[in-house]
């Protein structure tokens, strides 16, 4: 009885992932928005596969070893409601409750603490990092290899999607369009941004500002999205008419009318959640430079509860889980099927243009030409 | 008697059979010990690569050196800090005299509502000023268009509107320090300067102002080197437009988003405010040796009498209320406005309609109780080690004929001048094993916190109990030591004792520091010692200011009434510092 | 007894001080208790006048009063036949003409002993050029016997130095009126009796008007022309040294002025002129009292310890007693000896050459003008 049902949901799931894969065309060089397995089989999948006897030992192993407990430290996409959602989600497939004990914490510098615990044999600050993908490449590079290469084939989701897991040990839970915040009272009609072009022009009529640390242009400047040069320019430009430095999440700063816009912002969440709430925010991914910032869940090998981590990430990544995750953060993957990032970067796709989305080969390949831009970035941008 | 003389005076002696050792000596330079450790720290990782990399360089030296950023980030600091001291001179000084030398009247009411200017979140006060008076978006400026003029009068944007709001929220810490400078004051050398023939302005002039200028100086120096670290009001107003502290400079070289924090160039920029916090902390113990020799002198006297303030009275109620609504009223205000607003906003009929109680009943207890046990434990216990600690010290300094007292004394001070964000990598640096991996894990634990808040709040406690122990005349404690007490019965059944309101008084104060301190708790924090300040402030870095304020409303509901308790049944009990 | 209810009119000489009826309440109330009731005394040109009185009497906060330290709540104070303070009118302190030394003695330790000194004569306007000025300074402070120490620091005075300074600075404006706060209480007992000759052969050489505060009598019999002794706020009686001493007018005052035996008497036969037979504990005792003392009037018989004769063999004459020495104290310059006579024990003082020892019988042999009577009160 089981088994045929969810041989027919399977069925389903996969049509339609057919189906979306089939729509979201391929996008030139770093973008790894694939499509999900074409190979038809056990798509994404639901999380609760009693019929998995890797996955019931691992939930017997949380449950009773682990006492049920995960440590977190997620400072970002851990709302008050994904909180409670996803909890409820977490009990409703896998029959228990999780103890969740969450410290917000900075990710940048939790990875060098991650990393030095490690190397010194201490129990690691969280069970799941979660990262971005410069981070998760820090993990990689500085440390004899933090991150867990967990065996992820008791994970319906993540075996049919290998898209997902870079590097063996980061599995990619959502991209987050990067882009323009603006107040919807002030700016209106003609004077809404664009693109970045349309940033430089605006600034000077309006309050423009900035994060200190000229966050993701050191993306922009890499050969195949701006190139050095434009970008350094672009920036020099900005910073003669920036109005101040404000954090991504300093939106009040702009629904305040303290400044006007914000470029580049952390996210299109971030300007979502103040939307809904009834704040005259608006956003726009730029039409030239969309970029789509990984992120990732990392289980650093010395996790204290490494099982409960497991079933966290298998339950983010199905496609309930993505779903609660979109509801709540209004930002999921790409590469899952049922993706609404998806669907948004398939809008703008159709309207011509070229989305950048970043992944750890892309921090590889670029990091260097970061560590070097970045002072050079955020000096232009510091300085009046 | 002999043996316990000679312990007096030498507390590591070499004698017949090895070296013989106080424990109270011991005592007191565990906490030198480790002071000089996490400096040691610092300094060594100002010539490192990067926190991975341990390859020697001078490197940020040299750029630091060069980088016109750095240079004007060290000017506009100094200023910042000057014109702070000067603001919180300004208001808490005059405070101070009306409750300690006029008779104003209503003590512990004017000292309770000093006290909330210090239990206000520093950053809380600057978000109140910028929903006041920002050029673009502030009430002030809004009002004053709707006038017609254009611009808003004040540029808060700037070094010398941030250090007005900087000065008012210091302007309890010069309230405390001038007030007992004052009160120590023989009231018959006034007196006699009106049998002389002087007028008051004559008297203020020629005598009281010589008399209390060491105290004032020595408050003024100590609000300076607070100053020089201020981080809360540099980062919500400056850092926006731009301007640029030692603080804030830093942390745009620390907290990245994407990168790993570059604590190497935190380290070397911290060098120069390290040796400018050692001539600062020179200059301090020079003016306080001054301070002493005016104490001394002076003989019986009355008790401090009050001068009558006749028709100044209403003047000044007047000048403490202004400062009152601005210091405390203002932020006050904001917070309970944006408590039960979905998202700040200003005034409008709108936001009438959209006035919640959600940001109550929505906050995340799980966190804010554990966050709540991390502060309490951290505002009982740092205290008291810091005390213990200051003891020792002082026990050290003022009462052994041992050439290290002098260093001991200085290294006391130096927390104070050494800008608290490198006491705190230099923490986290050591415990995480970047060195040499210590046999207790103690990285992230509350232990660790209490331990470095307790460093960092070792100036003022011995300040305090040095001050106090001063006006003990050693005879007390010979006394004891010749009826064959050992110096640790000696302190603990005498100067204890006769020092004690000194400690309960800085215990109070200490804590309600401690509650208040953020870099620390930031640095430091983890799942098991994450405070309320943190909390605060993550809402604060995540947009959420709802429940910021909502938060910030319970604890100074919890707050108030226990300090007003204390300055009711205590108050009075004030020392001499 | 207290000078009461005399109102003085405005007529004083130079420097003569004149306090009438003023009063003082402890706390701001009207209706409160009073520091200092009602007090009224004057003070003659060149007099030194002593307020006397134990803790809490009220001389401290009389002699503020007139300094204008405090200010009195009712009554007049007249300087010179300047109104100083009165309902309507106050003159703050520092415009007065008076000096003052305090018992802390309040030198200012910011500055040098010079310039201490010289304090009045730089905030007063005086007139007088920087020469005048630094000559009257250092004959300030050769009055003192401080001469030579102007450049030092104040802090590097000894005790009894700084209270020469106080009082050179006090005297170097040349006042009308010099005020005392017991000056002396802080000093050790050698010094304090030199300073105590010092003070007053200086206040009889500049003839200045003085009023000193003290609790010590020694002090006050010794220096004062005049003596006020003061109990909870009033002046209880107010007389020249010795006749104070000899005849205090109750027991209060005989109790703090000098030692005393004092004896529950009652007249039971009048004799000649002011002479009468008293019934005491001791026996019968021939006094001289006052003129109105009828039979059956009864009263206290103060007797100085000084003016018991003690002998060895009994002598002829009244007032003979006999006793048993039950205590002996050499103190160097007299014996202290307590006899008892019938229940009563009574304390002598006989030369120290007297061949007695406790044990001793002796016979204490009173002069009836040298015992004092004061009314039961």
């Amino acid at each position: 009885m089981t088994q045929l049902r969810l041989t027919r949901r399977k069925l389903l799931v996969s049509g339609s992932a057919l189906a979306i894969a089939t729509a979201c065309g391929g996008t030139a060089a770093p973008t790894a928005t694939g499509t999900a397995a074409a190979t038809g089989a056990a798509a994404s999948g639901t999380a609760t596969a009693k019929t998995n006897a890797a996955l019931q030992a691992i939930i017997d192993k949380a449950k009773n070893a682990e006492g049920a407990q995960i440590t977190l430290t997620w400072a970002n996409y851990y709302g008050a409601g994904m909180a409670k959602d996803f909890l409820a989600l977490f009990s409703s497939t896998y029959g228990f409750d999780a103890k969740v004990t969450n410290t917000p914490t900075n990710m940048s510098t939790d990875a060098p603490a991650i990393i030095q615990q490690f190397k010194a044999n201490r129990p690691a600050s969280t069970d799941v990092f979660m990262c971005t993908d410069l981070l998760a490449f820090q993990l990689e590079r500085d440390g004899p290899k933090v991150g867990e290469e967990v065996d992820w084939s008791f994970s319906e989701t993540i075996a049919a999607n290998p898209k997902v897991l870079e590097h063996n040990f980061a599995v990619h839970i959502l991209d987050t369009p990067r882009g323009i915040t603006y107040n919807r009272d002030r700016l209106k009609g003609a004077d809404v941004p664009k693109s970045m072009a349309d940033v430089l022009q605006l600034s000077t009529k309006y309050a423009v500002a900035s994060t200190p640390q000229a966050s993701l242009f050191e993306t922009l400047a890499v050969p195949d999205i701006w190139g050095e040069q434009k970008t350094i320019d672009y920036v020099t430009k900005l910073s003669k008419n920036l109005k101040g430095l404000i954090q991504g999440n300093e939106l009040d700063r702009i629904s305040s009318g303290e400044f006007d816009m914000l470029a580049i912002d952390f996210g299109k969440n971030v300007a979502q959640l103040r939307t809904n709430q009834g704040q005259p925010i608006g956003w726009s991914f730029p039409s030239d430079a969309p970029v789509l910032s990984a992120i990732y869940n990392v289980i650093p090998k010395n996790a204290v509860h490494p099982n409960m981590a497991r079933l966290w990430i298998n339950l983010i990544t199905s496609r309930e889980g993505q779903q609660v995750l979109y509801k709540n953060e209004f930002v999921d993957s790409p590469r899952l099927p049922g993706s609404k990032t998806a669907e948004d970067v398939k809008a703008l796709e159709a309207q011509g243009f070229k989305v950048y989305a970043t992944n750890l080969d892309f921090a590889a390949k670029n990091q260097d030409a970061y560590a070097r831009l970045r002072p050079i970035l955020q000096k232009i941008i510091a300085t009046r | 008697m002999a043996t316990h003389a000679t312990a007096a005076r030498r507390p590591f002696a070499l004698m017949p059979g090895g070296l013989r050792v106080d424990p109270l000596a011991i005592a007191a330079a565990i906490p030198i010990v480790l002071i000089l450790i996490l400096l040691g720290a610092v300094a060594r990782l100002s010539f490192q690569e990067t926190i991975y990399d341990d390859t020697p360089t001078v490197r940020h030296f040299a750029e630091l050196a060069t980088d016109p950023a750095a240079a004007i980030a060290l000017r506009n600091t100094a200023l910042f800090a000057v014109l702070t001291a000067f603001w919180a001179m300004v208001f808490g000084l005059p405070i101070a005299w009306l409750v300690e030398r006029s008779d104003l009247g209503k003590k512990a009411v004017v000292s309770t509502m000093m006290s909330i200017g210090v239990v206000i979140p520093g950053f809380i006060y600057a978000m109140g000023w910028i929903v006041f008076a920002h050029p673009r978006s502030g009430l002030l400026t809004k009002f004053v268009q709707s006038l017609g003029l254009e611009h808003s009068p004040i540029d808060l944007l700037t070094i010398p509107a941030m250090s007005w709001v900087e000065g008012m929220s210091l302007a309890p810490v010069v309230f405390i320090l001038t007030g007992a400078s004052l009160r120590s004051m023989d009231a018959s050398l006034e007196d006699s300067a009106q049998m002389c023939g002087a007028g008051f302005l004559t008297r203020l002039r020629a005598i009281i102002l010589p008399l209390v200028l060491p105290g004032l100086v020595g408050a003024a120096i100590y609000v300076v080197t607070i100053a020089l670290s201020s981080f809360d009001v540099p980062l919500v107003i400056g850092l926006s437009n731009r301007i640029y502290v030692f603080s804030t400079y830093l942390y745009t070289q620390v907290q990245r988003f994407e990168g790993p924090p570059a604590y190497e160039v935190a380290a070397a920029f911290s060098f120069f405010m390290v040796a400018f916090g050692v001539v600062l902390a020179w200059l301090y113990g020079r003016v306080l040796v001054r301070a002493r020799t005016f104490q001394i002198v002076t003989g019986k006297g009355y008790r401090p009498r009050l001068t009558p303030l006749g028709r100044l009275r209403s003047a000044a109620w007047l000048f403490l209320f202004a400062y009152l609504s601005l210091a405390v009223g203002l932020p006050l205000l904001v917070l309970l406005w944006t408590s039960f607003l979905p998202f700040p906003q200003l005034p409008s009929e709108r936001a009438f309609s959209l006035l919640t109680t959600r940001n109550y009943t929505e906050l995340n207890l799980p966190l804010i109780g554990r966050a709540v046990r991390s502060t309490v434990l951290l505002m009982l216990f740092s205290p008291c080690v810091a005390l213990g600690a200051a003891m020792a010290i002082s026990w050290f300094v003022l009462r052994t004929r041992s050439r290290l007292r002098f260093v001991f004394d200085f290294v006391a001070f130096l927390p104070h001048a050494v800008p608290r964000i490198v006491f705190a990598f230099g923490a986290v640096m050591l415990t995480i094993g970047t060195w040499v991996v210590l046999p207790i894990d103690v990285y992230g634990s509350l232990g660790l916190l209490v331990l470095v808040m307790a460093l960092v709040q070792l100036p003022f406690a011995t300040r305090l109990v040095n001050a106090s122990m001063i006006q003990i005349h050693s005879e007390l404690e010979e006394a004891a030591r010749t009826a064959g007490a050992t110096t640790l019965t000696v302190l603990r059944r005498v100067t204890v004792p006769l020092i004690r309101p000194a400690l309960v008084y800085g215990w109070v104060w200490l804590s309600l520091l401690a509650y208040r301190e953020l870099t620390l708790p930031t640095m430091l924090r983890s799942g098991d010692n994450i405070t309320l300040s943190a909390v605060i402030y993550d809402n604060y870095q995540t947009g959420l200011l709802g429940p910021l304020a909502a938060l910030v409303v319970l604890m100074l509901l919890v707050l108030v009434p226990l300090v007003a308790l204390y300055w009711r049944v205590g108050g009075s009990r004030r020392p001499t510092v | 007894m207290a000078v009461a209810g005399v109102v003085r009119s405005a007529v004083g000489g130079s420097g003569e001080l004149v306090v009438t009826e003023i009063s003082k309440a402890y706390l701001a109330r009207a209706d409160g208790p009073r520091a200092v009731e009602s007090v009224t005394f004057t003070v003659r040109e060149g007099c030194f006048y002593t307020l006397l009185g134990p803790s809490g009497c009220g001389k401290t906060t009389t002699l503020r009063c007139v300094a204008g330290l405090e200010r009195a709540d009712a009554g007049t104070i007249e300087l010179a036949g300047t109104m100083l303070s009165s309902p309507r009118v106050f003159v703050p302190p520092h415009r007065r003409d008076i000096g003052m030394v305090f018992q802390s003695y309040a030198i200012w330790p910011h500055m040098t002993v010079f310039d201490n000194a010289a304090f009045p004569l730089r905030v007063r306007r005086t007139g007088l050029s920087r020469t005048q000025m630094k000559e009257r300074v250092e004959q300030a402070l050769a009055t003192v016997q401080l001469s030579g120490f102007e450049g030092r620091n104040a802090t590097q005075l000894s005790g009894g130095q700084q209270q020469r300074l106080a009082l050179a600075r006090a005297l170097v404006q040349q006042p009308k009126l010099l005020l005392l706060d017991e000056p002396l209480s802080n000093l050790d007992a050698k010094l304090r009796e030199r300073m105590r000759t010092e003070i007053r052969d200086l206040q009889r050489r500049l003839g200045i008007t003085t009023l000193y505060v003290t609790h010590d009598q020694i002090e006050a019999l010794s220096m004062s022309d005049r003596i006020g002794v003061m109990s909870k706020g009033t002046i209880v009686q107010e007389s020249a040294p010795r006749e104070l001493y000899q005849h205090p007018a109750n027991k209060i005052v005989a109790d703090f002025v000098g030692a005393g035996n004092f004896l529950d008497a009652e007249a039971v036969d009048v004799l000649d002129g002011d002479l009468r037979r008293l019934a005491t504990p001791i026996g019968d005792v021939v006094a001289v009292c006052d003129a109105e003392t009828r039979i059956g009037a009864s009263m206290i018989l103060l007797v100085r310890p000084e003016n018991v004769r003690v002998e060895t063999s009994r002598p002829d004459g009244p007032n003979t007693y006999q006793g048993t020495v039950e205590e002996l104290v050499f103190l160097g310059e007299y014996v202290d000896c307590r006899v008892r006579v019938g229940g009563q024990l009574l304390h002598a003082r006989p030369h120290p050459t007297l061949p007695i020892t406790k044990g001793d019988t002796v016979w204490l042999v009173l002069r009836p003008d040298l015992c004092s009577v004061l009314m039961t009160s």
